[in-house]
């Protein structure tokens, strides 16, 4: 059996109910996922009214993380990034793309979970390495900035079907190089 | 994990959100059944969280915190409904007066099985200081009215309202706004609360005559799902 992380332990609390347990995961993650809703709404007002939207699921979706397979970082980060996704869409009136956090729901019986451990991180940044510079950067401002297919055309001043292209390639390539 | 590049590129772009909404659904519909292509999307979650790293980390403002801890706090200050029908407000007539509207827009009160939230609508109004909760439990058809915070208005009632997308208002009900409410909903519009938002008017005593809101609005905010 794998020892229980400190963030694992406070979110079974957190799953009873406990409010301490509450305070101490507010305490020790919410400069991270503040970090995340601010990169991706570019607005401190309303990244910090994310941010305690984010807390509020995480205080009623606790219970349901053990089964999601994601580790607990990930599945915190992940509850913030979509949120903050979310809002970002809302504002700019595309009611597409919508991340509404499926792994929240997930019941069914995860592999096992991987932690971040320094290697795979450094097997993520150095197989982005190995993709043209632009390509990297468009991985990148999907993941940390939430950015769509339609922002990244715009951002680098492609079609829309050449960034899916280009993205979809990148993906492929990466995972080939990361492995499985 | 043995699924095909087709099926890991869309368990990557469902991950970073590139995905549209159909095919999001679709993705995530195919996770529910096919562990594979769960598999494909933790091991993109897992590995783009590396990532993380290069979120600049920011302490947010205290009060951020201390909102969170009157929420919490207000939660754990609820009445289970079990237990209001040992109480005199449940005789009351405004308590008797809310429920009669309810019953009027075609909802029943009802004792609540497990309530588990899949949407809440934060309310604030910027004019009075009312704060209000609104929790839906889809599967359960379950909908929860969470007063946190404000009181009575001398000059009406508080009346809640929902729309779906651009569709016209449909009222839930006068608001009891010192007890935590739970009711039933058998209406068709729950599937389309990832596209709505609630509101909160003040109408004449008993709520607005006419069935759409008639006085000022004192909150709105959009439905989000938990």
């Amino acid at each position: 059996m794998r020892e229980l992380s400190e963030i694992e332990q406070m979110l079974i609390d957190i799953a009873k109910g406990n409010q301490q347990a509450f305070s101490e995961l507010y305490d020790c993650t919410s400069a991270k996922l503040y970090g995340v809703c601010l990169r991706v709404l570019e607005d401190e007002a309303t990244a910090q009214d994310v941010l305690q939207e984010a807390y509020i699921k995480i205080w009623h979706k606790a219970a349901q993380y053990q089964s999601n397979g994601l580790s607990p970082m990930t599945w915190l980060i992940t509850i913030a990034r979509n949120s903050a996704i979310d809002r970002r869409r809302s504002q700019a009136s595309k009611p597409t793309e919508s991340m509404e956090d499926y792994e929240l729901e997930s019941q069914q019986d995860g592999p096992e979970q991987c932690a971040h451990s320094s290697q795979t991180q450094r097997q993520l940044e150095d197989c982005l390495n190995t993709l043209e510079p632009d390509r990297a950067d468009a991985v990148k401002g999907a993941y940390l900035e939430g950015l769509s297919y339609a922002d990244l055309a715009e951002q680098f001043s492609v079609p829309l079907n050449t960034m899916r292209t280009w993205l979809r390639r990148s993906l492929l390539k990466l995972q080939g190089c990361m492995g499985q | 994990m043995n699924s095909s590049p087709e099926q890991h590129v869309i368990a990557a772009e469902y991950t970073l959100g590139l995905l549209s909404s159909a095919d999001a659904q679709a993705f995530e519909q195919k996770m529910q059944t096919d562990p594979v292509a769960k598999a494909a999307y933790i091991y993109w979650a897992e590995h783009f969280a590396n990532l993380s790293d290069q979120w600049d980390e920011s302490i947010p403002p205290e009060h951020i915190k201390h909102q969170l801890e009157n929420y919490l706090k207000a939660q754990s200050d609820v009445i289970p409904l079990t237990k209001l029908d040992q109480k005199e407000k449940y005789r009351s007539p405004l308590w008797a007066m809310a429920a009669a509207v309810v019953l009027a827009v075609g909802i029943w009160l009802a004792i609540p099985a497990q309530f588990e939230a899949n949407y809440q609508t934060h309310l604030v109004s910027e004019t009075t200081d009312l704060v209000v909760d609104v929790f839906v439990d889809v599967d359960d058809k379950q909908l929860r009215i969470e007063p946190l915070q404000g009181s009575a208005s001398l000059e009406g009632d508080y009346e809640l309202w929902v729309a779906i997308g651009d569709g016209a208002p449909m009222s839930l009900g006068v608001l009891d706004i010192n007890n935590v409410q739970e009711i039933s909903l058998d209406v068709s519009w729950l599937a389309g609360l990832s596209n709505a938002h609630m509101a909160i008017s003040l109408e004449p005593k008993g709520g607005s005559p006419t069935g759409q809101p008639t006085g000022p609005v004192l909150a709105v905010a959009d439905t989000v799902a938990l």
